[in-house]
């Protein structure tokens, strides 16, 4: 008997423009993947409910929504929280799946679903940048990650950079720390950002989000030096098993 | 409620877009850069918003303010978070240095420039107050705040001019230190006077010019509408009449040429009187123009016909006749005379190259099958029995000269759309190209020095606006930028240091490629089915006057440029690949050059006639003539073909992409041009004659034969072979782009196969990056296919022969993709070319150059010739043939004519039948041998890097006094082992890497450059060294294979007579060794080739 896929709402329109990629790779792992822009969800007034009925896991890909204008994510933020109003924590406390990739990580920051005085500003040299880094799992509250060591990842951002307000630092720091917030940072740190961060969670380590593009590495033969080990061309990348995470978590809820 | 909105970095943290502004201070003037001790860039909007006090502070406050790293200034309405006054004096109080001495420099866009970040933020406060405000104004600018107590006007002026402002788009003003300490910038009554109004220019290009021969802009609109402005007079004595219309048989030929000149006409004389021939003739015994009440031709009739045949439309020179004459005396260096009389170089050269070398998965190539006035364009390759692969080029000089980062964005952003129309609607996988510029800085050595100057402000700001235009088109578009270079032209091989009295300009050749499906139900991509009765419905950003400066206005001594909207564009992107899914719309083209008249010309062509009602089309509001909505330029709109019954659907779905839409025409068979503005008739024209009534031009050719060979200098090989070839590796053609590179995206859509860049150990302190060849990108589908792409460009051959420099380009192209994994040899074997012209000539349209032409003509002779040897078919083509004109330098003191560098880029394009044969260049581990493939016997030093290097001079040496020859029989039998044809092992090769710019050594270096490892060079002892070492060649490349598989290669090689030469063996030395024999002839170890390679600190 066929088992049941799980599935995989991704977000377009308004800018981003990673969602092929990212639904590819969601349905490399397994699921099961639906594409729709925010217009559509508003004019089709989808529900919180429906999210949770319908959509194991919710995911804003990357792109550069509303040409970045007032800060990458803004407006698009924005217009998610006025057209949908979907409270994306109570969605993760019913067993819903969130992942935010670059840009999508910077509008999920934007919506306070990770706590307010958090920012994602221009990197510190002021320049877009197109290369690979090597990024830390840490702690093991982070689902996405669970089980992961060092990864090796494309990065193409010129709004990655971490920042904390100064007042509430040491404040907002420990929280972070104690809730295991802070799973994923820079090898050598990037941009400035705080902390080396790469990529945060919430504290129930079911929505995170990162700069780095973890649906663009999942085969080998996109790694930057590939070529070298041609015997492992048909090899997964790493970035694969983030989503290979999300599918048995959401075969585990489903 | 009326407010200005100031938004500062937090005086404690970096300012990251400061701090690169004050760099590029620095890099063009660092007595200036010393100057400044502290800055803030500071963001600035004006907002005029029929709402409350209390909703402007609330929304502004949730709008624009990131309390963690910024502060926010209004004034009065909302109590700063920062200090006391709510202006600038906060922050200047908690800078590092009190009491500074401050100044400002505030700037904004000049009136009509459109302005789409205000665009955005008007948005994000209606999407914030749920509803819409029609009436609203929003404006953005920017204010430097700089301290420093040296500071003075002249250097504030020089910063605005040169680094923070461009002049043709924006205005600035300078604020002293009093002046910004107090807050009258945020007054209800300033910021009132402060906003820009809405796209109401003083005077824009063409009107201007209507001004001139008497049509003031108030009646231009009235002129050609209903009522009447009166009898207008201009400096010709031409009037229009009552009803704007133009009586052409009263005028003299000399009334005509000053009438077309003030019109801004880019038409000949015998142009001109084909117009009054068919308006005296044709039209006046024609029944349906006079059924129409027409009788005179209308200004939208002359204006119509004058940009469809200009030169940007109809690429006349590429359509002349050309009469060649070689006047060298010298037998035909090429081995063949070039022909006497060319019949049009696109037709014979470029079309009829292809036409020779059918292919079975050859879709559509440009002129196939069209008649002679569709010129250049897109093709479609066949990739298997579902996919079609669709490949475009696009040159763009003068928006790059007069804008280079909205210039360079805008042409992306065309090309794609121009994609995005092609057949069903192509999407779009990788786009690329060259950045051509002038004047790179002349230097020997391998570090910068005294004597080796940076490049000048100009040139400098010229790539970095075209680095800030493709950054932007790439990374808001999610179109992966993955193959491209710079070729910078420096003084030609073998002229004199003197410096050229001419000014050379950037231009950008790009191109752009994507996927679509093959077949949608009965319909085929390549063959749009088009009925009289379909509506033509326009999609996108409303018409407006800033169109009216665009390409085709090529008569305008000062092109303007407009800024562009990419989340237009992406909507539209995103719209035209949801109705290709939908199978809801026939047909699509993409406004560019010509505007509106021109594109409804294309598609009238395939039914036969065309019907357009002017007042229809969307205008957003600076109420355009009839003649100006038919011409304007305003970028991101597409027209539609759709049949009737589907036009609500596709108006439907534009609305879920917020895009407005307008139904102005259907397509019909009458033969005829029809137009009208509401009741009023404006155009009523035979067809044929827009499209096909231009005479033809005949040219003259000639050639002087190639330049005397050049003066020797007496160098010794061990002594200075190894500083030269540092020197070659830091020259500007060779050295590392990897800082550019990076700042572009080339990763999106998670395709690549093969990078720009080979990374050794990429994210770890140790990683060094070195160059590939081409760029290869998977298919987004589960099977193994991939697309590679390469380029060849070889300017520097110009000035020995344009026949060569054709040659070696498609050559070097062709390497490029093979080295990389394309395939070569079988008749299903998937390798096209594409060719991308800019051609100077000193004489405008019509006018004669004939060495220029004769350039030209060899160049294509050149490019025909190599593509029939290896049997590659031309797939797509541009060119932009330009006159020197005046420059368009920012400082009016300075006179020069301006003109682009003769060039010609190709793309060699290749399908890969596996990802597993894809390979990059670098050298992959110790004990590893590496291989010359081809014959060193054919390297030149002639027009060779190392020429220009030494200033046009050449070492002495026994052999390599010639320029590069090809030898095509060598090059089919070389390429097709290596392209797959036949042989085993070429997936043995474990990196390959053409020979080009530099020659063997430069070749064998970037190898080496990433892993570091080693390698003792023999050189044949029969061979001269310098030859060996630098000359540049044909059909010869450096690769490298596993010791155990070096044996079964060689055999393979000797018993298909493929010439070859084993090199050595790679080592973990860390050092490159030369030797001839037991001799020798330098050592130098790889840091130090890295850092000649990277050059830090030259560009950034």
């Amino acid at each position: 008997m066929p088992q049941r896929k799980p599935r995989v709402l991704v977000l377009s329109g308004d800018g981003i423009h990673g969602e092929s990629e990212t639904a590819h790779a969601f349905e490399i792992a397994g699921f099961d993947a639906d594409i729709r822009t925010l217009n559509e969800l508003m004019i089709s007034r989808v529900t919180q409910e429906e999210l949770t009925r319908r959509w194991s896991a919710f995911a804003i890909p990357g792109g550069a929504t509303f040409s970045d204008t007032l800060g990458s994510g803004k407006i698009f933020a924005l217009k998610f929280e006025h057209g949908l109003g979907w409270d994306l924590q109570k969605y993760a406390d019913r067993g819903g799946l969130v992942l935010g990739i670059g840009n999508g990580f910077q509008i999920l920051l934007r919506m306070n679903v990770f706590g307010t005085d958090l920012s994602l500003t221009t990197n510190e040299a002021g320049k877009f940048s197109n290369q690979w880094v090597r990024v830390i799992p840490n702690g093991a509250r982070c689902i996405w990650l669970k089980g992961l060591g060092t990864l090796e990842l494309p990065v193409r951002h010129a709004e990655g950079r971490l920042m904390i307000l100064g007042l509430r630092r040491p404040e907002i720091l420990s929280r972070m720390e104690r809730q295991g917030m802070m799973c994923l940072t820079y090898e050598g740190g990037l941009h400035g950002s705080e902390r080396e961060i790469a990529g945060i969670c919430d504290p129930s380590g079911r929505i995170f989000g990162l700069m780095p593009h973890p649906e663009d590495y999942i085969r080998w033969s996109s790694h930057p030096e590939w070529t070298s080990a041609t015997n492992r061309a048909n090899s997964p990348g790493q970035g694969l098993s983030l989503f290979e995470n999300a599918y048995h978590e959401a075969m585990r809820v489903l | 409620m009326l407010a200005r909105i100031e938004v500062v970095v937090r005086p404690e943290l970096v300012d990251p877009a400061a701090r690169r502004l004050i760099r590029r201070i620095e890099l063009s003037k660092s007595a200036i850069r010393s100057q400044i001790r502290w800055a803030r860039l500071v963001d600035v909007v004006w907002l005029d918003l029929p709402i409350s006090r209390e909703a402007m502070m609330s929304h502004v406050q949730e709008l624009f303010w990131d309390p963690v790293s910024q502060w926010l200034f209004t004034g009065n309405l909302i109590p700063s978070a920062a200090g006391k006054s709510g202006g600038l004096p906060d922050i200047m109080e908690a800078s590092p240095i009190r009491p500074g001495k401050f100044w400002a420099i505030e700037k904004r866009f000049r009136p009509g420039v459109m302005d789409s970040v205000a665009r955005d933020i008007l948005q994000a406060f209606e999407i914030v107050g749920r509803q819409s405000y029609p009436g609203a104004r929003v404006a953005t600018g920017k204010l430097l705040l700089l301290e420093g107590a040296e500071l003075n006007e002249s250097s504030l002026g020089w910063i605005a001019k040169e680094v923070f402002c461009n002049d043709r788009i924006e205005t600035w003003s300078l604020f002293d230190d009093s002046e910004l300490r107090k807050n009258s910038r945020f007054d209800q009554e300033r910021v009132r006077r402060d906003i820009p109004r809405p796209s109401v220019p003083t005077s824009a290009p063409v009107l201007g010019r209507m001004g001139q021969v008497g049509l003031k802009s108030t009646a231009v609109g009235q002129a050609l509408g209903i009522s009447s402005g009166g009898p207008l007079r201009g400096q010709s004595g031409v009037n229009l009449a009552r009803n704007g219309t133009v009586e052409l048989g009263h005028l003299t030929d000399d009334a005509l040429s000053s009438f077309s000149k003030e019109r801004n006409w880019d038409l000949t004389q015998a142009e001109l009187f084909a117009v009054r021939d068919y308006f005296t003739g044709r039209a006046r015994d024609d029944a349906e123009r006079a059924r129409n009440g027409l009788q005179a031709p209308t200004e939208v009739e002359l204006e119509l016909v004058a940009r469809s045949w200009s030169e940007p439309v109809r690429h006349t020179v590429f359509q002349a006749e050309v009469d060649y004459r070689d006047d060298s005396g010298e037998p035909d260096p090429a081995g063949h005379a070039m022909p006497h009389r060319v019949e049009g170089l696109f037709r014979s050269m470029i079309a009829g190259t292809t036409e020779q070398l059918p292919k079975s998965w050859l879709i559509s190539v440009p002129g196939a099958g069209l008649p002679s006035s569709h010129q250049g364009g897109d093709g479609m390759i066949a990739l298997d029995d579902d996919t079609a692969f669709a490949f475009g080029v696009e040159v763009e000089h003068s928006l790059v000269s007069s804008d280079a980062a909205g210039g360079s964005e805008g042409a992306l952003l065309d090309l794609q759309r121009r994609l995005l129309t092609e057949g069903f609607g192509t999407k779009l996988h990788m786009v690329g190209g060259v950045m051509a510029l002038p004047h790179a800085p002349a230097h020997a050595g391998a570090a910068p020095s005294a004597k080796d100057p940076l490049p000048t402000s100009e040139v400098r700001r010229a790539l970095d606006g075209m680095r800030v235009g493709l950054e932007r088109a790439t990374s808001r578009t999610g179109v992966p930028f993955v193959n491209g270079g710079i070729q910078w032209s420096d003084l030609p091989a073998g002229a004199s240091s003197e410096p050229s009295p001419e000014k050379a300009e950037p231009a950008l050749f790009l191109f752009g490629a994507g996927l679509m499906p093959k077949r949608i139900g009965d319909r085929r991509c390549e063959s749009p089915e088009l009925f009289a009765g379909d509506r033509l419905i326009g999609v996108g950003r409303p018409t407006g006057r800033d169109g009216l400066a665009g390409a085709s206005f090529v008569g305008a001594a000062v092109p303007q440029t407009h800024l562009s909207d990419v989340l237009t564009h992406k909507r539209l992107s995103d719209f035209l690949l949801a109705i290709r899914e939908l199978g809801i719309h026939r047909s699509a083209v993409s406004l560019g050059v010509g505007g509106l008249g021109v594109a409804v010309a294309r598609l009238g062509r395939l039914t036969g006639g065309v019907s357009l009602d002017l007042s229809q089309v969307a205008q957003k509001g600076d109420a355009l003539s009839a003649a100006e909505v038919m011409l304007s330029e305003t970028r991101e709109r597409v027209l539609l073909a759709v049949p009737p019954e589907r036009v609500s659907q596709v108006e439907q779905v534009a609305k879920l992409f917020e895009l407005p839409t307008w139904n102005c025409g259907e397509l019909t068979h009458s033969g005829r041009f029809e137009a009208q503005n509401a009741d009023q008739p404006v155009v009523s024209l035979d067809l044929d004659f827009i499209l096909e009534g231009a005479p033809k031009l005949t040219l003259q050719a000639s050639w002087a034969g190639r330049p005397p060979a050049p003066e020797f200098v007496d160098l010794s090989f061990e002594r200075e072979a190894l500083p030269q070839l540092l020197g070659l590796l830091g020259r500007p053609n060779i050295a590392s782009k990897e800082w550019l590179i990076r700042q572009l995206d080339h990763e999106a859509q998670g395709l690549s196969v093969v990078k720009p860049l080979h990374t050794v150990s990429p994210g770890s302190s140790t990683s060094f990056s070195g160059p590939n060849d081409g760029a290869v990108i998977k298919l987004p589908v589960l099977t193994p296919d991939c697309i590679a792409v390469g380029t060849g460009t070889q300017g520097r051959y110009h000035s020995v022969d344009p026949w060569l420099m054709a040659q070696l380009a498609v050559d070097e192209a062709v390497r490029n993709v093979l080295c990389v994994g394309g395939e070569y040899g079988r008749p299903e074997s998937v390798l096209a070319l594409s060719s991308n012209f800019a051609w100077p000539l000193s004489a405008p349209k019509g006018g004669q150059d004939p060495q220029s032409l004769g350039g030209l003509l060899r160049a294509c002779q050149g490019l025909q010739d190599a593509a029939l040897a290896l049997g590659l078919p031309i797939v797509a083509h541009q060119d932009a043939v330009l006159h020197q004109r005046q420059a368009v330098s920012r400082d009016p003191r300075i006179k020069q004519d301006a003109v682009v560098d003769p060039a010609l880029v190709i793309q060699a394009i290749s399908r890969v039948q596996d990802f597993r044969f894809a390979r990059t260049a670098d050298f992959k581990a110790a004990g590893d041998s590496v291989y010359l493939l081809g014959t060193a016997e054919r390297f030149g030093l002639i027009g060779s890097e190392l020429q220009a290097q030494l200033n046009g001079r050449l070492p002495r040496s026994e052999k390599g006094m010639h320029a590069p020859r090809p030898d095509w029989q060598l090059a089919r039998l070389l390429y097709g082992w290596v392209g797959g044809d036949f042989g085993d092992r070429q997936t043995r090769l474990k990196s390959l890497h053409d020979i080009s710019e530099g020659g063997l050594l430069v070749s064998i270096s970037e190898g080496l450059l990433a892993r570091g490892l080693g390698m003792i060079l023999q050189i044949p002892v029969d061979m001269d060294p310098w030859g060996f070492g630098f000359g540049e060649s044909f059909h010869t490349f450096v690769g490298s294979c596993a010791d155990s598989d070096a044996g079964p290669i060689e055999d393979e090689l000797r018993a298909n007579r493929i010439p070859f030469l084993r090199l050595g063996s790679l080592d973990l030395s860390g050092r490159l060794d030369l030797r001839q024999g037991d001799r020798k002839m330098g050592t130098v170890d790889i840091p130090r080739l890295r850092s000649a390679w990277v050059r830090e600190g030259y560009w950034e």
